[in-house]
Parts: C-alpha cells; structure tokens; sequence
C-alpha cells in the first residue's frame, strides 16, 4: 500500500506537467483553429481557417520541400552514420570517445549558430564557391536559386544530424553483449556476416526510431532557414512547413489560421508514421 | 573492412563534419576586411580580438550568461529528475494504466514542436503572461527522457532491482540509489539534449524575452549578429558571435563524455 503511494507521487509531477504544458494549450489550439483570430478579435469562422490553409500555395509548397529534403537526406544520413557507428566498435573507448566528439560537434550546435557560418560559405564569393572555381566549375548562387537551396539546406542538415545518429547508434551497439559476438566467431561468423545476421537485426528498432526522428525533424527544419535563407529562400523554396507556420503565426499574426496549420501538420506526421508502422508489419510478413 | 580503412573513414568523416566549425573559430579573429579577400584563410589573416572586445561590450553580458546558465541548470536537474521518476514506475509497475500512461506521456513528441510553440504563446498571451521570463522554463516536461529512461530501467537486470526490494529498500529509494546511476549513460546524452533547449532553443526564448536583461545569452547575440544584414559586413563579428554561443555545447559535451561508459551492468550480477 505504501509502495503505491509512493509511485504515484514520483509519476504525478511528470503528469502535472504534461497537463499544463501540453495538454490544456493543445485543447486550446484545438478551440482557437476553428476561429478567425489576430491576438486581438476573433470570429468563429468553422471549418473555414482548414480550407483556407489547405488552398493555401505556399503551405502546399511547404510539405513539398520538405519531401525533397527527406529523400536527400534521410538515405544518405542513415548509411553514413551506420557505417561510422560499425566502423566506431572496434576501437578502443578512448579514441571511441574522441571520434564521437569529433562527429558530434556540429549536431551540437544549434542550427542558428552553424548558419552564421554557412551563410557565409554559401555566399556568391564564399567558401564553397571558391572550391568549385579551382575544380573548373562555375560559381553556383546557393542561396538565390530553389533547387542549389535546398541542396545546400541538405547538406547543412546533414551534417548537423549524423553526430546524434551516430551516437543513438553506437550507444546501442555498445549495450549489445560482447558474448553475442564472441560467440558468433567460436560459430564461425566473420564480420560481414555478424554484421548482416546479429547487428543490424539488433539495430533495426534504432533504425525505424531515427528515421521516424528525421521525418519529424525535417518537418521541423527552422533554425538553418532563418539564419541562412532570410525568409524561407528563393520563392519560399526551402521553407519547411514549421517555417510557414512560424510566419503566419508570428509574421503575419494569423493565430487562428497558424493554429489550422499545426494541426495539419500535426495530421500528416500522425499518417507518416502510422503508414511506416504498416509497411513494417507487411515487410515482416 | 579493414582497421585502416574503418580508421580512415572515421577521421575523413571527421574532418569535413568540423571544417565549417573550424572557419568560424579560426576567422572569429579576423579584422572585417579580411573577408573581401577571397579565399578565407585557414589562419586569421590579421590577428585580433576586435570582434570579440565588442561582443563583452554589450551591457548585460554578464547577466546573459548568467540567465542562460540558470536556465540550464533547472532545466536539466528538473526533467531528469521528473521524467526520470515517472519512467522508473512506467517500467517497474506492469498494468494496463501504464503502459497507456506510457504513450499518453510520450504523446508530445508526435505532436511538431511548432504547434506546442503556437499554442503555448496563445494560451499565454490570453493570460497575459508573454513576456514574463519564467516561461521559458515550459521544455520542463520532457517527453524524450520519459522514453529515453523507461527503455534505460526496462534494461536493468531483474535481479538488481528484485535483491534490493528483498532486503527492504523502498522504491524511491531504489530509484535514486540503483536505477539512477545504472542509467549513467542516459544521463549523459540528457545533459546534451537539455542543453541543447537551454542554449539552443531560440524560437521559443526569442518569443518571449524581449527585455535586453531578460534574455539568454543566445537571443541576446544571435538578435545582435543577425541584424547585420548585410552578408558580408561585419562577418567577423558575426563568426565571434558563433563562436561564443558554441562554447557552451562544448563544455557540455565534455562533461557528459565522462558518462558514455558501456557496459556498466556487465558483471555486477554474480551467479
């Protein structure tokens, strides 16, 4: 009986706080979507702020870039950092440590900081510019075209990502049993082969975690675009849709409207999910 | 593949990650006018802490860092203990109500972190509080950990926790004592996910410290270096600026480094 009370008091400030941090605003985000609202007045306009959003061009543009930057980076990403996280086992802890370091500073930093240096790198005369002119190549306007943006928004992205993965990854390598291993080589298993059979099973929730993670990240692009590509870049063509919502909410104050577009946001990251979740079952069957 | 290979991978990788970091860092001591001067160089090209002295010029310096700090220090010893003590009996106690508690409580990070921002700022801009600098405590609920620490106990052999029960350890007891420092290594990946809110979370600080005294060291530079429009004047002072907010993340860093030790169950269980 004690037992219970005491569990229950170390789970009830996590539940308090859910309530008044999460909840009670979703319920009234929920409430304030279907309204016509600034901050100031607000009319009830039903379903009226969905449609308007939905027709929205730019909100549509929105989800748009964001697919194109996950088909740039969430492929590349995961080999890269799976590579890294297998090639990182076999080292001894310090330089393990070292080399998590090492990839891990740029993921650190927050995408406001590192665009500082990226916007100016990017520039017409910047850094990588410069390197392409010594291959022979033409300068490219990074930052003044849709697609060469949203090649450079990947790449900013992806090197602050794979740190963490890397991370995620090699912290669940590590809590693998080394008996496992050994006992795949007394079995005759050479690396390939406990790679193939062994880890990647083992790592294969990691796997669907992060890139249910990246799917929501990319979403959730923000930091980089208002650092380096003022106002969402060539006609709005990297602006993720958090970066839209951010602008009609706190550009344009339309509460009402940006409430609208959160909960479709909201929706179409549920659906993500909820179709990778199936695809998985089916795979497996 | 082979150790060479794997070696070589690993400090390619390593360098192109860290290139740009290195330019900030390396060209934060450079005079302004360095800059038209394309290339960059890889070494200051007129050595000088310039950028730098105008960085410690501005007015609340001090107390930026000193906020930011503050932040920081609730920030991380509130969610790790709050989330971690929910986690504790989401993992020991095995019903029904928990395991739905367990996703209800996980419920924010499925919802975008932008959606939480607008209807934070609307349900407080309808009580009137925007502005007020406490709110910026609001990341306090912390869904990630809750997962984070739940999978951390679930992976705590049985008979740890069970001996400790036999010889009358109550649960908050075995939380603290036992579940807690078995879980190091989650500890020291929250050190950097919290502090990535602290120093890193600039929407929502940006939204709601206005007053130059009020703000984190991060809304007090990063709104300073980026009103520099410009892109290429006053580069340098913008690089310091990074620089500076970057230190942080390496302090922490290497102070949660110390705790990504594997392997600290194996062989605590003897038979």
């Amino acid at each position: 009986m004690k037992t219970k009370v005491v569990l229950s008091a170390m789970i009830a400030p996590a539940i308090l706080l859910y309530i008044v941090s999460f909840a009670v605003p979703m319920v009234v985000v929920g409430r304030l979507s279907f309204f016509k609202s600034n901050y100031i007045v607000s009319e009830f306009v039903g379903l009226g702020n969905y449609v308007k959003a939905l027709q929205d061009y730019y909100f549509q543009k929105s989800f748009f870039n964001a697919f194109v930057l996950m088909v740039f980076i969430i492929p590349i990403s995961l080999y890269i950092s799976y590579k890294l996280a297998a090639a990182l086992s076999v080292f001894d802890r310090r330089s393990q440590g070292f080399f998590r370091f090492m990839l891990h500073l740029p993921s650190l930093v927050a995408g406001i900081v590192i665009g500082m240096v990226w916007r100016w790198m990017l520039n017409e005369t910047g850094l990588i510019n410069q390197l392409l002119s010594v291959v022979g190549m033409r300068p490219i306007w990074w930052l003044v075209y849709a697609w060469p943006a949203r090649i450079s928004l990947s790449v900013i992205q992806m090197s602050a990502m794979i740190g963490g993965q890397v991370l995620f990854l090699s912290a669940t390598i590590c809590s693998i049993p080394l008996e496992l291993h050994d006992v795949a080589q007394i079995d005759g298993a050479n690396e390939r082969k406990y790679n193939r059979y062994i880890l990647r099973p083992l790592l294969r929730p990691m796997f669907t975690l992060i890139t249910l993670l990246n799917i929501i990240g990319i979403m959730q692009i923000w930091g980089s675009i208002y650092v380096v590509f003022n106002s969402g870049g060539p006609e709005g063509s990297v602006a993720t849709p958090v970066y839209e919502i951010f602008l009609t909410a706190f550009e344009y104050s339309q509460q009402g409207r940006a409430a609208a577009k959160g909960i479709i946001l909201m929706v179409v990251i549920a659906l993500l999910l909820m179709a990778k979740q199936r695809v998985e079952k089916w795979a497996k069957q | 593949m082979g150790k060479a290979i794997k070696l070589t991978l690993l400090i390619f990788v390593s360098i192109v990650l860290t290139f740009p970091i290195y330019l900030m860092v390396s060209n934060s001591f450079t005079e302004s006018i360095g800059f038209l001067e394309m290339p960059p160089t890889l070494i200051p090209y007129q050595f000088t802490l310039a950028n730098y002295q105008r960085i410690i010029q501005f007015a609340y310096f001090g107390r930026w860092i000193a906020n930011s700090s503050f932040l920081f220090v609730v920030l991380m010893v509130g969610c790790i203990s709050i989330s971690g003590a929910a986690a504790y009996v989401l993992a020991v106690v095995k019903s029904k109500t928990t395991s739905v508690l367990y996703w209800v409580l996980l419920s924010p990070l499925f919802v975008p972190q932008i959606t939480i921002v607008v209807a934070r700022f609307i349900v407080l801009s309808k009580l009137g509080l925007t502005g007020m600098p406490a709110v910026v405590l609001m990341p306090l609920y912390w869904a990630a950990g809750v997962f984070l620490f739940r999978n951390g106990f679930k992976s705590i052999p049985y008979g740890f926790l069970e001996s400790a029960r036999l010889e009358g350890a109550g649960e908050a007891k075995i939380f603290a004592s036992i579940a807690m420092p078995l879980t190091k290594p989650i500890v020291g990946v929250s050190v950097i996910m919290i502090g990535g809110t602290a120093f890193g979370d600039f929407m929502w600080q940006m939204l709601n410290l206005k007053k130059g005294k009020n703000m984190t060291l991060l809304v007090g530079l990063a709104t300073n270096a980026l009103n520099v429009n410009t892109i290429l004047d006053d580069i340098g002072f913008d690089l310091a600026v990074g620089t500076v907010l970057f230190i942080p993340y390496i302090v922490m860093f290497i102070i949660s480094s110390k705790y990504f030790v594997s392997g600290l169950t194996a062989g605590g269980l003897r038979a």
